[in-house]
């Protein structure tokens, strides 16, 4: 019979290490990995920004070399404190959307500034050539801010959200993603109901529940550290891509972090897990001294 | 009936709970060794194919980039990216760097050669473009019998103008090779136009002289 009892409560565990080891997962994806402020420090970062600089002051300057505009005109146009401001709102926007809290996304940069000195440009070819500033040139001027704009947007963004529409990979990740939270709501309820039944398996030593849970949680925090620290080992962050830029720069950096933070989140639970387990040790040891005496 | 508190029922509760804290200390253990057996079992498929993403994606060396540009050595032929030659026309005062590859990037710097062309020498449609705001904006000036010359990691060549042409920007036919060596050179059209434009410009020149079997043969 106690053997059987025992099988129980180990079936249980086991049981109980599988719900936490989803619940763990799933609360590092909502709490950092979907979390804008995870993102928002590498704007403010000189190393990162300027690569970013660089690009979209390349791009624009392409959209210069294919629209007859001098590349420095629009350039010149972007200022660092407008681009920053439109980067951590489109994270912010991008997140948002993904996991389902807004129905699309079209955030657009303002291009008003780019737009004026474009106009002052054209109008200046204008009357150079001898010619109004007619409709025409005032749609081109129009289609080159556009240009320029969406160069800008697709650079902020590492993942180009018009790239992830394309191919209605927006809609999958949304459908995933919008349901986390009944997810961890359903994990919770179920690890309750687990360690409620430790609890009625071991009714002649209710503290004993704290060893049983504890195991399982140190068990499913082991398990889980162990992808963490071999993606670590093999260097993931630092293999990622072959040119050195802002892309693979944010992205090297990313893992980076995402992994020292998964496996310090892992290492917590582990900790919950061995004061868990100490905690019944102590209360045990006291019992027996209590019983001694 | 009560059962009474003897020393054999001492050892018995003794060896019981000794039996028990050894389940307890052997379940953490236990169930830690199942878990991993029963995950890596289960998820088998999702690791391997995770290490062959991994072995396709990653690279054996952290190999950065930098904006130095790589010249062709003499009497190579020119890998894609390569700076390998330089274009010179005396009657517009053109002297630019000519790559392989007409990619953004490569047009960003000078004057790209279609990678589906010929090269110079190799008897067909030889290809270059810029744009008309950095290289090529006085292509429009050139007129028949002008002389283009390109010194390559293959040798100099020289080239005379034939004809220009205006041609719709999807016009093909006019970079497809050809029976004869023709050089064209091409870029947007109307030079001056602000915008996006729909048309390109192009002039097309024979060759003059040039080295035989320049690229080897390649």
């Amino acid at each position: 019979m106690t053997i059987a009892k025992d099988l129980l409560r180990i079936l249980i565990s086991f049981l109980l290490i599988l719900v936490l080891i989803a619940l763990q997962a799933i609360l590092f994806l909502d709490a950092i990995l979907l979390n804008p402020i995870s993102y928002y420090e590498y704007i403010n970062t000189p190393a990162y920004y300027d690569k970013l600089k660089e690009q979209i002051d390349f791009g624009l300057e392409e959209v210069g070399r294919f629209t007859n505009i001098p590349g420095e005109l629009l350039t010149g146009a972007v200022t660092d404190g407008e681009i920053k401001d439109y980067t951590q709102t489109a994270i912010k926007e991008m997140i948002a959307y993904l996991r389902g809290d807004r129905q699309d996304y079209s955030l657009k940069y303002d291009t008003s500034a780019i737009k004026a000195k474009l106009e002052t440009h054209v109008k200046d070819y204008a009357a150079k050539n001898n010619r109004p500033y007619d409709e025409q040139l005032a749609a081109e001027t129009q289609k080159i801010s556009n240009m320029a704009g969406s160069r800008i947007e697709s650079y902020a963004m590492v993942i180009d959200p018009a790239l992830l529409k394309q191919f209605g990979a927006d809609k999958k990740i949304q459908r995933v993603l919008s349901k986390i939270r009944i997810a961890e709501a359903g994990l919770v309820l179920a690890m309750l109901l687990l360690v409620f039944l430790l609890w009625l398996t071991n009714k002649n030593h209710r503290m004993r529940t704290l060893w049983w849970s504890g195991s399982a949680l140190l068990v499913s925090s082991i398990v889980l550290l162990i992808p963490g620290i071999v993606i670590k080992f093999m260097n993931v962050a630092g293999r990622v891509g072959l040119t050195d830029n802002y892309v693979t720069w944010v992205l090297e950096r990313s893992i980076n972090t995402m992994l020292m933070k998964w496996n310090l989140m892992q290492g917590l639970f582990l900790i919950i897990g061995v004061l868990l387990m100490l905690g019944y040790v102590l209360y045990r040891r006291k019992q027996i001294l209590k019983s001694a005496s | 009936m009560r059962k009474e508190k003897t020393n054999q029922y001492d050892r018995s509760s003794r060896s019981k709970r000794k039996s028990k804290i050894g389940v307890l200390w052997f379940a953490p253990f236990f169930l830690l060794t199942v878990t991993l057996i029963v995950l890596t079992i289960a998820s088998r498929p999702y690791i391997d194919f995770a290490f062959s993403m991994a072995r396709m994606f990653l690279v054996d060396e952290r190999l950065i980039s930098n904006s130095e540009t790589v010249t062709t050595a003499p009497g190579k032929f020119p890998s894609f990216g390569e700076e390998f030659g330089r274009i010179k026309i005396e009657k517009i005062a053109l002297m630019g760097p000519l790559y392989q590859g007409d990619t953004e990037d490569i047009l960003g710097k000078g004057i790209g050669h279609f990678y589906g062309s010929a090269l110079p020498g190799e008897g067909s449609n030889v290809v270059f473009s810029a744009h008309r705001n950095t290289y090529f904006g006085q292509l429009g000036a050139l007129t028949p019998g002008d002389q283009i010359t390109l010194e390559t990691s293959g040798g100099e060549f020289v080239y005379e103008m034939v004809d220009a042409l205006i041609i719709s920007e999807y016009d093909e036919q006019y970079i497809m090779p050809t029976s004869d060596e023709l050089l064209t050179l091409l870029t947007c059209y109307p030079f001056d136009f602000i915008g996006e434009t729909a048309d390109r410009y192009i002039v097309r020149c024979r060759l003059i002289s040039g080295p035989q079997n320049a690229w080897g043969g390649v």
